[in-house]
Parts: structure tokens; sequence; C-alpha cells
């Protein structure tokens, strides 16, 4: 018997280090950590599932737009502004660079090829991507980014968590909170949603779907531009700092189902979660450099028994 | 410059060809005769490092067709072709030789032409497991999974390092001319050479396959998998065969990739490399095979050549061009998309429609060689036909 159990936890060894059961509070703590973290990722995969849903077409710039934006609000809080206003001029600035990118350059491309439209928002992610090394990669980077919670920790009993990751399952709770009240309760929420579903119906009945779509990236624009600024202590600010996170976001909107912004939500949390598990018990013969190929497998194998995600609509009414 | 006016030489030729007063048939082979006798001629013109430029041009060109195949005919959007040149290119390193790698030199070598044939193959069968899996997926799914695969295989190969080296990448031999050949050509040139031959003949079949059966059962499941079935195609295989074809083809250009590199590291092929070789493809023209060469100079050039010229426009810095490069090339792209919405090679195409089209004695005299032809047909024809008033000259062309 005492050689089978010892064969055992040599098994456990060579899969996982450390092992879960040992420690469980150490398995709550990372939980906690990857819905705090998942939540900032849960607010990019929104912005993607709001601008997929308005325009059909995957947003890579979204990443870059929100990392921009949170250069301009490091640069506001060297100057001496105010973290929480800095803040909201990065959301805004954000809003306002997707409407106008949208008005003035996206709609003006004849979506003649599939996916002409997807090359343009790539071409954005090379320009403000470019433009962000060329304004502010000089000096020591990665800049450091103060949060705006703190980074003291907080004792829950049996796990701790920081005030930033508490911080950003808040702001990321309320946002979210607000999202929901504005597409079900207000005016201009329900007919966003409604020239999603059905353009020419919604314009029959008096909305203008071209101000919807506007909005709707705007709104995306704002959502991506929190969520880089929540990311940002944690990683530090330079250049390249949201491509990870969009692909996580990428991953959360899709596992979510693409359309769906509660699924989105969840696949964002769900990936965030699986991120921190990883860090955490990758085996040691696997190594943490295979962190993100396992989160990708892993998606590539939900997709295989869900091809439309784990929240998507079943085939037939759109890919 | 000279690369400038070989290039302008091409179009030119491309354009213009059209209007050559023969037979479409025999107007097809002259026209390709004029670009391939260009093509031959570049590198004895150029200098050295845009010799390998150009090498490195034909290798993505082969990349291009392949993605071409399964994402312009097929219609599934694949991400992850820079992941199969990347598997190409590592095989080819491997099999050819190691120099100092791990302490161990390779002493039997595969010949290049081995390598090259086994990187396709080592693809191939990675797609067609990415082919297998990706039926089940569709649009962005299908972008998503594709692309996952880029992502993951650059840390795969630096974490398995015994075979790929790892960070420090694998270092391997010159590929040296056959015999044959030594005296006749440089290295570089016989590398430029090797890219070209593989780049026509690829071209060529690639060619017949999507005029023939299988190519319009291809475009057929692009268009309506349920008609496709209908009719009596294997939806299934044919997705599976493209997606394989597509793969082989990428491994292929890795290994040429890399041939005058003579080096390959897990970033010699980037995942956005992938996402940049589709929105090139975008920008050539989809489910358009002559796509490939004006995506192909688009990867080449762009990053380079159009950067630092553009970087030379007044108001410009040079600073803005070494440090900021995106900048650039996100605009020219924005550009063209928004000049011609159906990509490079359509418009081309419809250009050389419109010279066929316009009556010929209102061209400039660029093309007066021609005029003065059509016009001695024209004499010809009169004296034969009698008088033929009123007739236009494009009219006789099209007769002709």
């Amino acid at each position: 018997m005492g050689a089978l159990a010892q064969g055992l936890t040599d098994i456990g060894h060579l899969f996982l280090t450390p092992k879960p059961w040992e420690d469980w509070a150490l398995f709550g703590e990372q939980i906690a950590r990857g819905v705090a973290i998942g939540s900032a990722y849960a607010l990019l995969a929104l912005a993607i599932v709001l601008v997929f849903r308005s325009s059909e077409l995957l947003n890579f710039a979204q990443g870059e737009w929100g990392m921009f934006t949170t250069f301009v609000a490091w640069s506001l809080i060297v100057a001496g502004v105010n973290l929480g206003v800095s803040f909201l001029a990065a959301t805004a600035l954000g809003a306002a660079l997707a409407a106008v990118m949208f008005r003035l350059i996206v709609e003006k491309v004849k979506e003649t090829l599939p996916l002409s439209r997807a090359a343009v928002t790539i071409a954005f992610f090379l320009i403000f991507n470019s433009a962000a090394v060329w304004i502010y990669a000089r000096g020591q980077l990665p800049k450091y980014f103060p949060s705006p919670f703190g980074l003291e920790s907080v004792d829950f009993g049996p796990f701790t968590l920081s005030r930033h990751e508490l911080g950003t399952l808040l702001v990321s709770v309320g946002v979210m909170v607000l999202l929901y009240w504005f597409f079900t309760r207000t005016k201009i929420g329900l007919a966003m949603r409604a020239s999603a579903i059905n353009p020419y119906a919604s314009r029959l009945m008096g909305i203008n779907v071209g101000q919807m779509l506007t909005l709707g990236w705007a709104l995306g624009g704002a959502l991506g531009s929190a969520a880089a600024f929540l990311v940002a202590p944690l990683t530090g600010l330079f250049t390249a700092f949201m491509f990870p996170i969009l692909i996580y976001a990428f991953a959360g909107a899709v596992v979510g189902g693409i359309i769906n912004p509660p699924g989105a939500v969840l696949g964002g949390i769900l990936i965030g979660i699986g991120e921190n598990l990883l860090g955490t018990y990758t085996p040691s013969w696997l190594g943490s450099e295979m962190k993100l190929p396992l989160i990708l497998l892993t998606i590539m194998a939900v997709l295989l028994v869900r091809p439309t995600g784990l929240f998507g609509q079943a085939e037939g009414r759109q890919a | 410059m000279s690369v400038l006016l070989l290039w302008l030489a091409v179009a030119f030729v491309y354009i213009v060809g059209a209007a050559a007063p023969v037979g479409s048939r025999w107007r097809l082979i002259i026209v390709s005769a004029i670009l391939i006798a260009i093509a031959c001629a570049a590198p004895f013109l150029l200098p050295v490092y845009r010799i390998s430029q150009l090498a490195r041009f034909w290798a993505l060109g082969i990349a291009l067709l392949g993605l071409n195949i399964v994402s312009g005919y097929g219609g599934q959007l694949s991400l992850g072709q820079g992941a199969f040149m990347l598997m190409g290119a590592y095989t080819f390193a491997v099999l050819t030789d190691r120099v100092e790698q791990l302490g161990q030199v390779d002493s039997h070598p595969w010949p290049f032409w081995a390598a090259l044939v086994m990187a396709g193959l080592v693809a191939c069968a990675a797609g067609v497991v990415l082919g297998a899996l990706a039926l089940r997926w569709r649009g962005v799914f299908l972008a998503l999974g594709t692309f996952s695969a880029a992502i993951a295989l650059p840390h795969i190969l630096l974490r398995y390092d015994n075979f790929s080296g790892g960070a420090r990448g694998l270092r391997f031999g010159a590929t040296p001319p056959p015999p044959f050949l030594r005296g006749l050509l440089t290295q570089h040139e016989w590398i430029y050479f090797l890219g070209l031959v593989s780049f026509l003949v690829t071209f060529y079949l690639c060619w017949n396959l999507v005029r023939g059966p299988w190519g319009k059962g291809l475009v057929g499941t692009r268009d309506s998998e349920v008609a496709a079935r209908a009719i009596g195609i294997d939806v299934t295989r044919v997705k599976v065969e493209a997606f394989a074809l597509s793969a082989a083809l990428g491994g292929i250009a890795g290994g040429l990739y890399v041939i005058p590199l003579r080096f390959v590291m897990h970033e010699t092929i980037e995942p956005l490399e992938s996402i940049y070789l589709f929105l090139a493809l975008v920008v050539g023209g989809l489910g358009n095979l002559g796509a490939a060469i004006p995506a192909a100079a688009l990867l080449t050039y762009l990053p380079t050549d159009l950067v630092r010229v553009v970087g030379q426009m007044p108001g410009l810095g040079v600073e803005l061009v070494s440090r900021a490069p995106g900048l650039i090339q996100g605009a020219l792209v924005i550009l063209v998309l928004l000049l011609m919405p159906e990509g490079v090679m359509p418009t081309l195409q419809r250009l050389q429609a419109q010279y066929v089209a316009i009556s010929l004695h209102r061209l400039p005299t660029a093309i007066l060689p021609i005029r003065l032809l059509s016009a001695f047909i024209r004499k010809r024809m009169a004296l034969a036909n009698g008088p033929s008033l009123g007739r236009d000259v494009h009219e006789e062309v099209r007769d002709v």
C-alpha cells in the first residue's frame, strides 16, 4: 500500500506542482485573483462583443486603443492630475477615438471582401502601436503605473487579495451593472440592441442606425480604455502590454459565444481563473512559458465540443 | 531605384500587354514570357541585398498562394499560415545542417530539396490536423482557433529547446548551388532562382488546380455548402484537402524563407506575421491567384522601402520612420483599402480590361508601338476586306 501511495504522489508531482489539495488557501487565493483580473479581461471582451454585434467584425485595435489612452492617462498623472480624473479622461478619450475612427474610416471602407474592415482595424493596431512607441517609448520601460486603489494586501481570512485586485473587481462589476441597466432600461440602449438585431426594422421604427453603431464603437472604446487602465498597474506600462490581454479577451469573447455579453463576461472571468491556475500549478516539465499555449489549447478544445462557444447560439443564425 | 524601374516595367507589361493585338491564348503566353524574362533578368541588374530580398519575396509568394487556396477560394479564414511557415523553417533547419548547435554537427545533412519536401510534408501533416479541427469552426471561431496555433507554436518551440535550440535558435550552413550550376550563378543568384522556380511551379500547379474540378468544388463549397453537397462534392474532404495543401505550401515557403537567412528562431516568423499574411492577401485581392504578387510585394517592401520613401516626404522626419514604421504601414493599408476596395489585383485587371476596351488611338504615346502595329493591321484588313469606314480600332483588335 505504501508503495502505491508513493507512486500516486509521484504521479501527482509529475502533473501538478505544487499540489492544490495540500494548500487549499493558495488554491482559493488563485481563484479569487483570477476572478479579479478576469473581470478586467471581461471588460475588454465586452468591448469586443459590442463592436462585433454592431458591425460584425473583430476589432483588433481594441487593445492598442486602450494602451494608447493609458499612456495619455499616465502623462496626465505625471503632470499631477488626480487618478480618478485621469481615469475618466482616458475612458472618454477611448470612446472619442473609437467613434471618430469608425465614422471617418471604418464606415467608409466598403466590405467588398470578407474582412476588409477587419483589415482596417489591424491597420489601426499598427498605427496606434507605432504612435505610442513614437510618442511615449522614451526613457525607461515599462513605466510604473500607479494603482488608484493602492497595492497593499487585504486579508480575507484564508487568503489575501491586493487592494488593486479588489478595486478592479468592484469597478468592473459596477461598469457591468451600469451596462446591464443601460441596455435593458434606457431607450438608447434598447435602440442599440434593436439596430444590432435587425437594422432594417429599426430604421423603419425611426432609429438612427448609423448613430447607434457609432455609439456601440464609442462604448467599446471606453470599455477597452477602462480595462487597460485597470490592468496597467499589474503589468507595468509599455507599448506591448495589451497584446496578451487582447488575446485573452478575444478568447473570453469567443468562448462566451461572441454575440452574448453575459457570456463574454463569464468567458473573460474563466480565462482569468484559468490563467492564474495554470500560472501556479503548471508542472515543471511544462514550465511557465507554456501558460499561453495551454490556455489556447484549452480554448481550442472547448470550441471543438461547442463550436459556437460555451454560451453561443446554435448554428444557423450567424457565424 | 532600379528595383522600382523593374516593378514599373512589370506593371506596364501586365496592363498594356492585354492590348496586344493577338489572340487571348497568345497574349497570355507572350505576357507571361516577358514577365518571366524580367524576373530572370532581375538578379543580374540588382545589388546583392535586393536579390536576397526578392528571394524572400518568392517564398512569401508561395505562402500566400497556399493561403489564397484555403481562404480565398475555400472561404475559410485561416490566421495560422505563419505557424506552418515556422514549422517548415524549423524542419528545414534541423534536417539540412546544424552548425555548432548543441555541440553536435549533423554528419549526414539532407540535401536541400529533400529537406524542402520534408518541410512541406511536416506542415502538411499539421495542416490535416488543423483542417480536421477547423471543420467544426466557422467565421470568428475559425479565426481564433487557427490564430491560437500561430501564437502557441513559438512558445512551444521556445520551451522544448532540445531540438529547436530554444531562444538561441538554429543556425545552418549555406545551401550551395548544385554542381551543374556552380560557376554560372553566385550563391545569392542561385537562391533567388530557387525561389523563382519554386514559385512559378507552384503558381502553375495552383492555377491548374483552381480551374479544374477540384477548384470548382472548393469554390462551390465556399459559396454554398448545401448546394455543393447536393451535387456530390465531398465537402469535408475538400475542406481538409484545402487546409493540407495550404499548409504544405506554407511549409515549403518557410524553408525557402530561411535559406537566405541561414538561421531560424522562434521570432523569425512571429504570430502577428500570420495576420499580416492575411491582411496582405486582402489588400492583394482574395480569391485571385495573381494576388500573391502584390501581397508579397506589400509584405516585402512595406516595412522597409515604402516606409523610407514616405519618410522622405516633406513634413515627416527620419525619426518617425525609424521609430514608428507601423504608422506609415497602417496608413498605407487603409489608403489602399479606401481606394481599391476589392484589392489591388482585381483593380489592375479592370485597368487591363479598360485598356482593351478604350479605343487605342486615344492612348498616350507610351504604347506607340502597339498603335503602329494595330494601324498596320487595320490597313491590311482594309485592303483585304474592302473599305471598312466607321469601324473603331478596338473592334478590329477584338476581331483579331
